[in-house]
């Protein structure tokens, strides 16, 4: 169950990232870009339980995925923070 | 000793990014980001109750029932953004 | 904002087609006499911009599928658009433009939000 959802997780911020990315091309807007940043490294975080759990038992990349997860948001407080000006 | 900072560090991100959503919700009217915004809130709320329940990792039920719960948020302001149009 | 007052499929024409008023008003000479086809010199002695701006304008149309073309020599231009929908938005726009033309201009001009592209890039088929 909780691989099923971790999937999905992953797969839905991968839906996220594209999709950003795509507008970011279209727009050249830079908080997609950021946006689309967030996104990529939560398919990495999401993916990364899979790794840890199923691939690697033994080792605990839990860390590694906590540091990546505060980077990610990181990235997209620092596009809504310098990129919208309204 | 990292792990609590790191916690506490996610949860004031997502608080803040969700805070954000909410402003452009009221500022757009769009509900799409009404969507996002509660799904960060939910995010935030997973790093709170992780840190209660003193889970070891992500597989205990709590939390992956709340993340679920946050990217079907996500998922379902997509779909309505698409519905919409 | 100015762009908020415009009708959504206005302001959505606008954002996506038009990024000077010489196209806007290219487009809705062709668009007030939808049977007659025209060369790149009547548009011209209307619009008076420029000839080869108003040539590219007209091949541009062409392409985004606004208008049809006849190979000529002269290549000759008339408002056809295919789609049901781009035909109604023009429409809109045209009626909008006598009214509420500094709006419009306004439109034309106004930087794009970045909030707002947010939430449309999650729109799977662009509008």
């Amino acid at each position: 169950m909780a691989f099923t959802v971790y999937l999905l997780c992953a797969f839905a911020s991968l839906v996220c990232a594209v999709l950003l990315l795509r507008g970011y091309r279209a727009t050249g807007m830079r908080l997609l870009f950021w946006g689309a940043l967030c996104f990529s490294i939560f398919v990495a975080t999401n993916s990364l339980l899979f790794v840890d759990l199923v691939v690697f038992p033994q080792l605990d990349l839990a860390p590694y995925r906590h540091g990546f997860t505060l980077v990610a948001l990181s990235l997209l407080l620092y596009g809504l923070i310098f990129e919208t000006q309204s | 000793m990292l792990r609590p900072f790191l916690f506490g560090a996610i949860s004031m991100g997502c608080l803040t990014i969700a805070l954000f959503f909410f402003r452009f919700w009221r500022q757009t009217r769009d509900r799409f980001f009404l969507g996002f915004g509660a799904a960060f809130l939910l995010l935030m709320v997973e790093r709170f109750i992780m840190v209660t329940i003193d889970a070891t990792h992500e597989f205990a039920p709590f939390v992956y029932v709340v993340r679920l719960l946050a990217f079907l948020l996500i998922i379902a302001a997509i779909v309505d953004k698409n519905r919409k149009g | 904002m100015a762009s908020e007052s415009l009708p959504p499929a206005v302001a959505a024409l606008i954002s996506r087609y038009i990024r000077s008023v010489e196209q806007l008003e290219v487009l809705l000479l062709l668009h007030g006499q939808p049977e007659r086809f025209w060369t790149a010199d009547e548009v011209y002695d209307v619009i008076r911009s420029s000839r080869s701006s108003v040539m590219q304008r007209l091949e541009n149309f062409t392409a985004e599928e606004f208008l049809e073309t006849e190979p000529g020599p002269p290549r000759r231009f008339r408002y056809a658009p295919k789609a049901g929908e781009l035909r109604s938005a023009v429409d809109e726009t045209a009626t909008v433009y006598q009214t509420w033309r500094i709006r419009v201009i306004e439109a034309i001009f106004a930087p794009a939000d970045p909030v707002q592209s947010f939430a449309d890039a999650f729109k799977f088929r662009k509008t």
